[in-house]
């Protein structure tokens, strides 16, 4: 089964960001002597997906754009599409600050009785 | 492979057909233990006899076929038990319908003496090597509780079929290897899993108290400390919905077990950042995105223009990479191409069933309680 709907905002942004990551992560593991081959091969895999799902949206923004008539450079394009991104990490960091914080309260509340 | 069959009573005086262990039939001394051979399948089914012969068949036909393979004949009214018992499975039928998949694989499970236990449903078959492939990770590290493969679907013809092809191939190329590499695949799924036996037991088995058990049984992993491992090399090819009334009885449950988990799992989860944020994420999903697909979208068309209609399909061409790069692997490039519209219509769908879900559950505090087979 699958939790709540595939493909779609907030969850479709969260796992482009974690893929994007992963090499950082996996370098970080390596550093310590916790990778291998087979790791960095998904590593690799995943990432190159997000990558690619990243260009595939700027690309679809401009094409958007040509088809609805607008004409401009290409920031003027991106622009919005960057803005999205940017309220979607936003509410992404408030969401997993808010859990953190949730989290940390609930155990202090535990600890205390 | 040579077996021999012989009858068996349990307990509860009912009879089961029980294969010898590997160790004691002809000619396995000849060959080291395999993972498999300290493993047992549990299939739960109920009037499943057009499908269980083709799994039990496609579990016995492995390249590492398990010790034994138990179907849970749960009071079929079509023949399943003779079935299943002609394919070469052991049948164990309670006296009377246990009243969910959980329940007739809790009643497999107390029969268990192997290390491993796999659950399969009674629709699904396996590639050849899928058990030896999902093995592994268990019998590689003693902190995995928990494997699962990668799923798709048998048959691709119905919208509802092709909608859920090109979901899996999105989820299990794209979202549950990134779940896997941060440490927690969010759902080992029911349709085929294996487990440590001793931890399951201590998990209390399946547990009835949510329409999904096997996100129940993931998060209790989680919480407990363990791992659980998805294996995208293990393949399974379960039979999904075919219509919209099989479809919407399998999204009522999935979508009605999610909010009973995060419910019943909430402060559970809280501790662990990346389950507890994948979470959180999902369920801010089924929420807004929901109610932007069924509601916001709509009024806004209305009252501004039509062209925000094409906000339903702007992410096909992101959504399209992952999709097409498992249905490249696969040679499916034309079939996934051709399912995309289902996907974005099942996609609606499931915002429906979801927006229910949450009404019910959260709002009137009427909880879904009867297990309905939907496939």
């Amino acid at each position: 089964m699958t939790a709540g709907l595939p493909g779609t905002g907030l969850g479709g942004l969260l796992y482009v960001l974690l893929a994007l990551l992963m090499p950082l992560r996996e370098l970080y593991l390596t550093a310590r002597g916790r990778s291998s081959r087979e790791r960095w091969r998904v590593v690799g895999r995943q990432a190159s997906i997000a990558l690619a799902v990243v260009v595939v949206l700027v690309a679809t923004a401009v094409a958007a754009r040509r088809l609805l008539g607008g004409g401009g450079p290409l920031s003027d394009t991106t622009a919005p599409l960057l803005a999205g991104a940017g309220v979607g990490l936003c509410v992404l960091a408030v969401l997993a600050l808010v859990l953190r914080l949730w989290a940390l309260l609930d155990r202090r509340a535990v600890a205390a009785g | 492979m040579t077996t021999t069959v012989h009858p068996d009573v349990d307990a509860a005086g009912r009879t089961l057909v029980r294969r010898d262990r590997p160790e004691q039939r002809p000619g396995r001394h000849r060959r080291a233990l395999v993972p498999a051979d300290d493993l047992t399948v549990i299939i739960p089914a109920y009037d499943e006899a057009a499908s269980i012969a083709d799994t039990v068949r496609s579990v016995l036909g492995q390249s590492t076929p398990p010790a034994r393979v138990i179907v849970v004949d749960d009071c079929s009214t079509d023949g399943t038990g003779e079935a299943a018992r002609a394919a070469g499975a052991e049948v164990l039928r309670p006296d009377h319908n246990t009243g969910s998949k959980a329940g007739a694989q809790n009643l497999a499970l107390g029969l268990v003496d192997t290390a491993y236990t796999m659950a399969i449903d009674a629709d699904t078959t396996l590639a050849p090597d899928a058990i030896e492939v999902l093995l592994a990770p268990l019998e590689a590290d003693d902190q995995v509780a928990a494997a699962c493969g990668f799923v798709v679907p048998r048959h691709v013809r119905s919208i509802w079929e092709r909608g859920r092809y090109v979901e899996y191939l999105l989820s299990f190329t794209f979202y549950k290897p990134t779940q896997d590499h941060y440490g927690a695949p969010l759902i080992a799924s029911g349709c085929f899993s294996a487990y440590r036996t001793d931890v399951l037991r201590d998990a209390g088995g399946w547990s009835e108290r949510t329409r999904a058990e096997d996100m129940d049984l993931t998060w209790t992993f989680f919480q407990r400390g363990h791992r659980v491992r998805f294996v995208p090399e293990a393949v399974c090819y379960p039979i999904e919905p075919h219509d919209l009334d099989f479809m919407s009885k399998q999204l009522r449950r999935w979508s009605h077990g999610f909010v009973q988990n995060v419910r019943l799992h909430w402060r559970g989860i809280l501790p662990l950042p990346f389950l507890s944020t994948a979470v959180g994420v999902a369920m801010v999903d089924a929420v807004v995105a929901s109610l932007v697909y069924l509601l916001v979208l709509p009024v806004l068309a209305v009252v501004l223009s039509p062209w925000v209609l094409a906000v339903y399909v702007v992410d096909v061409p992101a959504i399209l990479v992952p999709v097409l790069v498992a249905a490249r692997r696969r040679g499916e490039v034309g079939r996934a191409l051709a399912s995309v519209p289902s996907f974005l219509v099942l996609r609606i769908v499931n915002g429906v069933f979801m927006v229910r879900a949450l009404w019910s559950e959260v709002v009137l505090r009427k909880p879904l309680l009867v297990y309905e087979k939907g496939h």
